[in-house]
């Protein structure tokens, strides 16, 4: 699935994306909080932003830039960037084609983003290439599973949910490792399925 | 509270309504093999729709995965319940709840098993 196809498909669900997600967020909100907690002072990248479910679970007086592909996702978090206490600027931007420099950013958050890049290892390498040596990386991701039965419930279910969403097969975790990062944790909030991985850039070789 | 009774929901609703669906379209003379895989894509059509009208109100993933299993286990059993003849609808749509009970609980014990530090 092309960036084209892909923003055309998150513009579409822009409209119903709060009301739809409004149960998750609310179960997920204190394993987002723990993760968001980890923002530190530097220069932060977040991806994706969607309707800005997520800002107000930021720490407040951090500077972040948060993008996203879909413009209309981005309008509709606009309000939320607005209350964020703190620096935050919304970009629409594609996670596989960053516009910034390399070594821009001390760390990056990602949520529910690489179920849905449309290639994932190439967005890793992005993420890689802006994050400065030593940087981290933290994610919230759903991913595939590892365990029967459920790995083959999403193998099935994949076709039709990635047509309407998100893909239910990545292999997260190994497609950071691939583009270099070295995983440091992984925290298990729903099955294997969705999760928190931290990971980091590996600093200058000596 | 709200999401356990959600969590529980999800797949008993998906195992009765798959169940129904099978009893309405499967007869005591069908090939059962056929009906299994006719109970499967009904349970798999049930699902998608139940997760639909369930997921803004009880989560994502929570709703999501224990009605997949208990919409495909449904429809397998009572598809081949229904063209057995073994048992009529009610003992057909009663399978289909208990396939969604046993989901259900199934899902709770591999959660607690997974949930947690994975490296």
């Amino acid at each position: 699935m092309n960036t084209s196809v892909t923003r055309k498909k998150w513009d579409r669900l822009a409209r119903f994306y709060r009301w739809s997600t409004r149960a998750a967020e609310q179960r997920w909100e204190p394993w987002k909080r723990a993760l968001f907690s980890r923002m530190d002072s530097g220069d932060i990248l977040f991806l994706a932003v969607g309707t800005g479910e997520e800002i107000p679970l930021f720490p407040e007086k951090r500077r972040i830039t948060a993008i996203d592909i879909s413009p209309r996702m981005l309008e509709k978090a606009q309000d939320r960037a607005l209350e964020y206490i703190g620096n935050i600027s919304l970009k629409q931007m594609d996670a596989g084609n960053l516009v910034f420099h390399s070594e821009t950013f001390a760390q990056v958050f990602t949520s529910c983003t690489f179920c849905s890049v449309p290639d994932p290892i190439q967005g890793f390498q992005e993420l890689y290439r802006v994050l400065k040596p030593e940087g981290e990386l933290h994610m919230f991701e759903h991913t595939r599973s590892r365990h029967f039965p459920f790995r083959e419930m999403l193998r099935i279910m994949n076709p039709v949910a990635a047509r309407v969403g998100p893909s239910l097969t990545r292999d997260t975790v190994s497609n950071a490792q691939k583009a270099g990062f070295r995983v440091d944790e992984i925290q298990n909030i729903y099955l294997d399925i969705v999760k928190t991985i931290s990971a980091h850039k590996p600093g200058a070789e000596h | 509270m709200f999401f356990q009774f959600g969590d529980f929901l999800s797949p008993v609703l998906t195992g009765g309504i798959t169940a129904a669906a099978v009893t309405a379209t499967v007869s005591s003379d069908s090939s059962v093999l056929l009906a299994m895989l006719l109970g499967m894509l009904l349970g798999m059509a049930a699902l998608v729709v139940l997760s639909l009208l369930l997921m803004p109100l009880f989560g994502a993933f929570e709703v999501m995965v224990p009605a997949m299993l208990s919409g495909m286990a449904a429809g397998i059993l009572t598809g081949m319940l229904a063209a057995s003849g073994v048992a009529g609808s009610a003992g057909v749509i009663g399978a289909g709840l208990i396939v969604g009970v046993m989901v259900f609980w199934f899902v709770q014990w591999r959660n607690k098993a997974l949930q947690g530090r994975a490296l």
